[in-house]
């Protein structure tokens, strides 16, 4: 499945519509897959203002991580794979956050650590 | 049989074999349960069979600490009590609520959930429920589309509920008034409880009403059974054989007040749409997200549940502390049902989009035993002189740090099912932050003031509800309970009420 149907089809409830800018920004990473600045589940629930809104108020609390490559390298070691595989890989991880206690508290939202990076990276690309 | 007590010649002596002070869910409850049985019943209501302001008005009392509702609006003082207006919300305690818990202070009944079992059963058939059925899986035979949330077990549970609005004064007045051995006298309102000399032994109650009548009531038996507040009232104000007031040698009466506090803690949002029935608030029973014995334990936190309202419709609703300040009682039910409909309205402007899939969570927990919660006795009188009730409402960290906690593991769990995501309140966010919001409502349940203990400086009751050291005056109903437990109080006193009927039956 292309990515941008991957998107709509797992966002058909959601309002959101990520801006297409985004999904060829390069970060100057070879092994960099746009995929991971997008935040599949909660992009559900939330729209782009959302999401990026809360990119700040992460980037607000970590300081340290304001930076597209220190971000991409804290959200995935290993980005290697179809975007099937990539966006496996992702929820895999956030799921093993909230499982080991891995969350951070952002405007109250309970989240994966993994997605409010997520977050994160988007504003850092808007 | 029915007397009115304005009716009667002054200075009637009424006689009887067991007396029972207050005809709400726990008098009433007992009272059936003595029906035919050749015993002379006699059932004392302060008020008639309808409200009436003036009597209403004799429940007023002060407040301080945490803000509470007016207390004349949280009891209803005609015959039937305050199931005249309660929500008929039923679920027994958890066997946890009966332990000691090791940080949880002066928890501990000297019961066990298994001691009162039988009674639950007994219960359900007085409140008119479906049989004692609290298992989700039975109720999933029985009514289609219980789907539970996907959440690890481990750490959530399904905790059940019945609802039946039975109201005592419509159900039971026929059966009560027709009795043959239940004597029902209306407008007696007991002003004094008098001992005998030692104070080991209540002689006889002295009853008032508003037309200058004053009766006296002997009985064998005395079973105080007019709610937290004004048991409690009664005991403490008739002082002039006890300087500190009836059963309170040791200054427990009025103490542990606990209520429910029921508070809009979080938002879950569900990533998508999840077909159940089982949260939704629709008469049928349901269920309320609950944390496991284990989790509790490990997490050093106080029972409570959490259930789910539309977002879209909860965000328009005033909280009931607010919104139930009037003095007078009938404006402040207006004003919350009129808040009601205009959210629903508003609500209706909001069904599209991710919100729809998105809830309040409101908290139900219990308060942890605490003696600086407590009823004392102001220096205003009533209109038939007994003092007024006050009430210092006293929460501690522990019950703020359980809230945080309950939302905080539903919210884990809720992310790791990937069911959804979920948004604390203001309030809870900041761990060190032990203030509550505007927004803290009660239940309207009081309970702990008269609490259960067998040891006479910890509670103001035995097992067996009987005050300590009078061995003929029990206490019936929520004032008898430890610890408050998450469920909403009536199925459990009623059960309680009749477990002291019983009982008393095997001592008449």
């Amino acid at each position: 499945m292309k990515r941008r149907e991957f998107i709509i089809g797992a966002a058909s409830i959601a309002a959101i519509s990520i801006p297409s800018v985004y999904y060829y920004f390069n970060l100057g990473d070879a092994d960099y897959n746009p995929l991971i600045a997008e935040p599949q589940s909660l992009s559900l629930i939330w729209d782009t203002e959302t999401i990026t809104s809360i990119g700040s108020k992460y980037l607000q609390q970590y300081p340290d991580e304001n930076n597209k490559q220190t971000l991409v390298k804290k959200i995935v070691k290993n980005i290697s794979g179809s975007d099937e595989v990539v966006i496996q890989k992702l929820n895999k991880q956030i799921k093993k956050d909230f499982e080991i206690g891995n969350t951070v508290l952002i405007d109250g939202w309970i989240l994966s650590k993994t997605e409010a990076r997520q977050c994160a990276l988007l504003t850092t690309q808007q | 049989m029915h007397f009115d007590a304005r009716n009667l010649p002054n200075n009637s002596t009424i006689e009887g074999d067991i007396c029972i002070i207050g005809a709400g869910a726990a008098g009433i409850s007992i009272a059936l349960d003595w029906s035919k049985t050749g015993k002379k019943v006699i059932l004392l209501e302060g008020g008639g069979f309808k409200y009436e302001t003036q009597l209403q008005n004799l429940y007023k009392g002060k407040s301080t600490g945490q803000k509470y509702y007016p207390l004349h609006g949280t009891r209803l003082h005609y015959f039937g009590g305050t199931t005249g207006h309660w929500s008929g919300f039923c679920s027994p305690f958890d066997s946890l609520d009966f332990d000691k818990r090791d940080w949880v202070p002066e928890s501990g009944w000297p019961i066990t959930k298994k001691d009162i079992d039988p009674y639950y059963i007994k219960a359900q058939k007085v409140l008119q429920l479906g049989s004692y059925e609290y298992d989700l899986n039975y109720w999933q035979k029985e009514i289609e589309n219980l789907n539970p949330f996907p959440l690890d077990n481990s750490v959530v549970w399904n905790k059940m509920w019945q609802f039946n609005r039975s109201r005592f004064g419509e159900l039971y007045k026929n059966e009560i008034v027709n009795s043959n051995n239940i004597h029902l006298y209306t407008y007696a309102n007991v002003v004094n409880i008098l001992a005998n000399e030692n104070v080991s032994t209540i002689n006889e109650v002295v009853v008032k009403n508003h037309a200058g009548k004053e009766h006296t009531v002997k009985a064998k038996q005395f079973i105080l059974a007019s709610g937290a507040i004004q048991n409690t009232r009664m005991l403490l104000a008739s002082n002039s054989q006890a300087k500190q007031g009836l059963g309170n040698d040791n200054d427990i009466v009025g103490r542990y007040f606990m209520e429910h506090l029921e508070i809009s803690t979080s938002e879950l949002w569900l990533l998508k749409p999840f077909p159940t029935d089982l949260y939704q608030y629709n008469g049928k029973p349901r269920a309320e997200l609950a944390i496991t014995k284990e989790k509790q334990i490990e997490n050093k936190i106080l029972n409570g549940t959490l259930s789910l309202s539309p977002l879209s419709y909860a965000k328009h609703t005033i909280p009931r502390m607010e919104l139930l300040q009037e003095d007078d009682y009938n404006k402040a039910i207006k004003n919350y049902r009129a808040n009601m409909a205009e959210a629903k309205e508003k609500a209706k402007l909001e069904n599209t989009g991710s919100i729809t899939r998105a809830f309040e969570l409101d908290i139900r927990i219990e308060q942890a035993p605490n003696p600086n919660s407590r009823i004392s006795l102001d220096s205003e009188k009533d209109e038939l002189g007994v003092p007024r009730a006050s009430l210092h409402w006293d929460l501690t960290d522990l019950d703020k740090r359980s809230i945080r906690k309950i939302n905080q593991l539903v919210g884990i769990e809720a992310g790791k099912a990937n069911l959804g995501r979920m948004k604390l309140n203001d309030f809870l966010r900041d761990e060190n932050d032990n203030s509550w919001p505007d927004g803290t409502n009660a239940g309207w349940h009081h309970m702990g003031t008269t609490r259960m203990s067998n040891d006479p400086k910890k509670g103001v009751v035995d097992e067996n509800c009987q005050v300590h050291g009078i061995n003929n005056l029990h206490i019936a109903g929520s004032g008898c309970f430890t610890t408050s437990g998450a469920s909403n109080p009536t199925l459990t006193l009623v059960a309680l009420s009749l477990r002291l009927s019983e009982y008393l039956k095997g001592k008449v």
